[in-house]
């Protein structure tokens, strides 16, 4: 089991910062969000540090990460202790909100307890059979698709192979290989390289398999914690059955960790609000003796940033998704009565966690890689901003373009066609319920990203056709996590008891 | 909106989904062989050859990591349906670069056959240096 090292490491370091972060928080379900994020949260920090650790000391750059994230997780770990042992110890951290548990059985409680029952055989069935499909799939195609073989895992070898000539992956000659593009990706695979002393080969598909399995858990948190347990397994099967995630997780591309990222940092942005929300109600606030609310969840902020910027630093799609996010942060500000403080706190909490991967992002593009397909291309504002409108037969293809993938049944099982009769319930039926708890989060975000890329597709350096073909699918997963989580949220009824919300 | 009308919103629409993944393709599942997984779990890689394995033969004459070019059938073109070989070559020789422009004094020769191997040679300014297979080879700038 060569992988257990760099894996058990990752997720200690992930565990550890976001411990660290969810210590205080009434965040519902806190030890189940913590279980699910503390690997990739894990190997998005490794990357991180390795990268500074190569601009560095380059030739030792390998032995100067190990000390950098040796340091952070030892500061972490005696943070956690003595914060702990300074406030006491929260004795209710890996607690579970179970509450209908506790009640006494009642018609509704065990019809709850039953659907929870059958749609938890389901899960297991549906996450059984990707399992198997998976490690299959991974077997016989150990080196992944086209971008894993020569985008990310050849950068993954730079780092690797020579850490004294890892500056090589960005110079001109490579241009197939982008060298623009953010690094979490080779990053998580270098570090456990590094760790190994060789090239392992199950790692990269481990890697694609955990962040596709988190997206899936992620949702099940979110339902499980929001509407109620048996929704949430439903949705994971659902998850897991989608053709187009149980092909690409195995071609270990980027997209669903960039999925899992920007799907994590919605919901984390959104649990905030609620979790803002709930203090708010007198029964919690008399328990409270804490801070105020805001300052209270301002860690939760940061993490949202946090992800938001991992989201940034894994493909250039996520840095539209790091604007989107600061203008859903604008809007989640603007709509929820703060005092001005407690607002200019919370946006700083967010600006801060996103800061720390988009300061990566910036160094890379500004002083490593200089040239890009859009950022670095020589192009100028105007000219994107013709491109855009100037054409109206390419909007028509486009348009087309996401007509046919979205409704293409073998590859989305019908998500799309459910996310807009979701839209549609939502906007004409719920909307005062989706306003109040902040619902619209994940639908904004899928709309934007989205949107973002509609709008990226007139601008690109390569023929149209070609690059709908071969890029549009995957585009469409990034936001396909919250498009179910938002169709969830709309369809289901307010089932789940009343969550027990505690520091 | 009354509560009715939400239950049965919900009804429908976990019905629909209960349907979905139940009559959801399982899909067809290759059996993996015992060894394969094994050796991916111990690190021995048993079973699974080097990736760009075919370029192995051309590592002999690279004891310094300087750039050599990649001289293919056709200039370079990011198109071309051959164009993995270049790719599988590059990742093969990490951190040594390969150019695909004929630019570098010393070119990795990997084209389908000798004559088209010449004939790209002499339009780019490359003799044959050592001969690796039928249109392989190492090239030095002329």
């Amino acid at each position: 089991m060569i992988f257990l090292g760099p894996l058990v490491s990752s997720f200690i370091l992930g565990f550890l910062i976001l411990a660290n972060l969810l210590k205080n928080s009434r965040l519902p379900n806190r030890a189940m969000f913590l279980l699910i994020l503390a690997a990739p949260v894990g190997l998005g920090t490794c990357s991180i540090a390795m990268f500074w650790a190569y601009v560095a000391a380059a030739s030792h750059g390998k032995w100067l990460s190990f000390v950098l994230i040796g340091l952070l997780g030892a500061y972490l770990l005696i943070r956690l202790v003595l914060k702990s042992k300074s406030k006491a110890v929260q004795q209710n951290f890996l607690h579970l909100d179970l509450p209908w548990l506790k009640k006494k059985p009642d018609k509704a409680a065990l019809l709850y307890a039953l659907l929870s029952a059958a749609a938890l055989i389901l899960f297991c069935y549906i996450f059984g059979r990707f399992v198997r499909n998976f490690i299959s799939a991974s077997c016989w195609e150990i080196f992944g698709g086209w971008d894993a073989r020569f985008i990310w895992n050849l950068k993954a070898k730079f780092f690797f192979r020579s850490p004294a000539e890892w500056t090589g992956m960005f110079r001109q000659e490579l241009s197939f290989s982008h060298p623009d593009y953010p690094l979490l990706l080779p990053g998580a695979i270098a570090w456990a390289w590094n760790w190994a002393g060789k090239e392992i080969l199950i790692w990269p598909p481990l890697v694609a398999f955990l962040f596709t399995a988190c997206t899936g858990l992620l949702i099940l948190w979110y339902l499980f914690s929001y509407v109620a347990l048996w929704s949430g397994l439903v949705a994971c099967s659902y998850f897991f059955i989608i053709g187009a995630y149980q092909f690409w997780s195995a071609t270990q591309y980027a997209d669903i960790p960039v999925c899992f990222f920007m799907t994590a940092s919605a919901v984390a942005l959104l649990a905030a609000i609620r979790a803002k929300d709930s203090s708010d109600r007198p029964r919690v606030a008399a328990q409270s003796s804490s801070p105020g609310p805001s300052a209270r969840e301002r860690p939760l902020f940061f993490l949202a940033g946090l992800l938001a910027g991992m989201a940034a630093w894994t493909k250039n799609e996520g840095l539209f998704f790091a604007a989107w996010s600061v203008l859903i942060l604008a809007g989640v500000l603007f709509m929820n009565p703060m005092s001005w403080p407690d607002k200019k706190t919370l946006a700083c909490s967010f600006i801060g966690g996103l800061g720390i991967p988009l300061l990566n992002v910036f160094y890379l593009k500004i002083i490593m890689a200089k040239t890009g397909d859009y950022l670095g291309s020589g192009r100028t504002a105007s000219e994107y901003f013709s491109l855009v409108l100037g054409s109206g037969a390419k909007t028509q293809v486009i348009l087309n373009g996401f007509q046919t993938y979205m409704t293409k049944f073998d590859d989305w099982n019908g998500l799309w066609i459910l996310f807009f009769c979701a839209l549609l319930v939502g906007l004409s039926i719920k909307r005062k319920e989706i306003l109040e708890n902040s619902a619209w989060i994940p639908a904004a975000a899928a709309i934007l990203i989205e949107l973002g890329y509609f709008a990226v597709m007139h601008a690109s350096p390569h023929e149209i056709h070609w690059q709908i073909e071969t890029a549009l699918l995957r585009l469409l997963l990034h936001a396909g996590a919250l498009a179910l989580i938002f169709s969830f949220e709309v369809f289901s009824p307010s089932s789940r008891p009343e969550t027990e919300t505690h520091p | 909106m009354s509560k009715t009308v939400k239950l049965v919103l919900a009804c429908v629409f976990y019905a629909l989904l209960c349907l979905l993944i139940l009559r959801s393709k399982t899909p067809e599942v290759r059996p993996v062989p015992q060894a394969l997984i094994q050796g991916l779990l111990s690190g021995s890689h048993r079973g699974y050859i080097e990736f760009g394995n075919e370029f192995s033969g051309f590592k002999k004459y690279f004891s310094e990591k300087i750039p050599a070019t990649f001289l293919m059938d056709f200039p370079f073109n990011p198109y071309a349906p051959t164009i993995a070989q270049y790719y599988t070559a590059q990742s093969y020789f990490v951190p040594m670069i390969l150019n695909p422009e004929p630019e570098e004094k010393v070119a990795i020769v990997y084209c389908t056959n000798h004559s088209i191997a010449d004939q790209r040679m002499q339009q780019t300014g490359y003799r044959l240096a050592a001969v690796e297979g039928d249109g392989k080879g190492i090239a030095v700038k002329i």
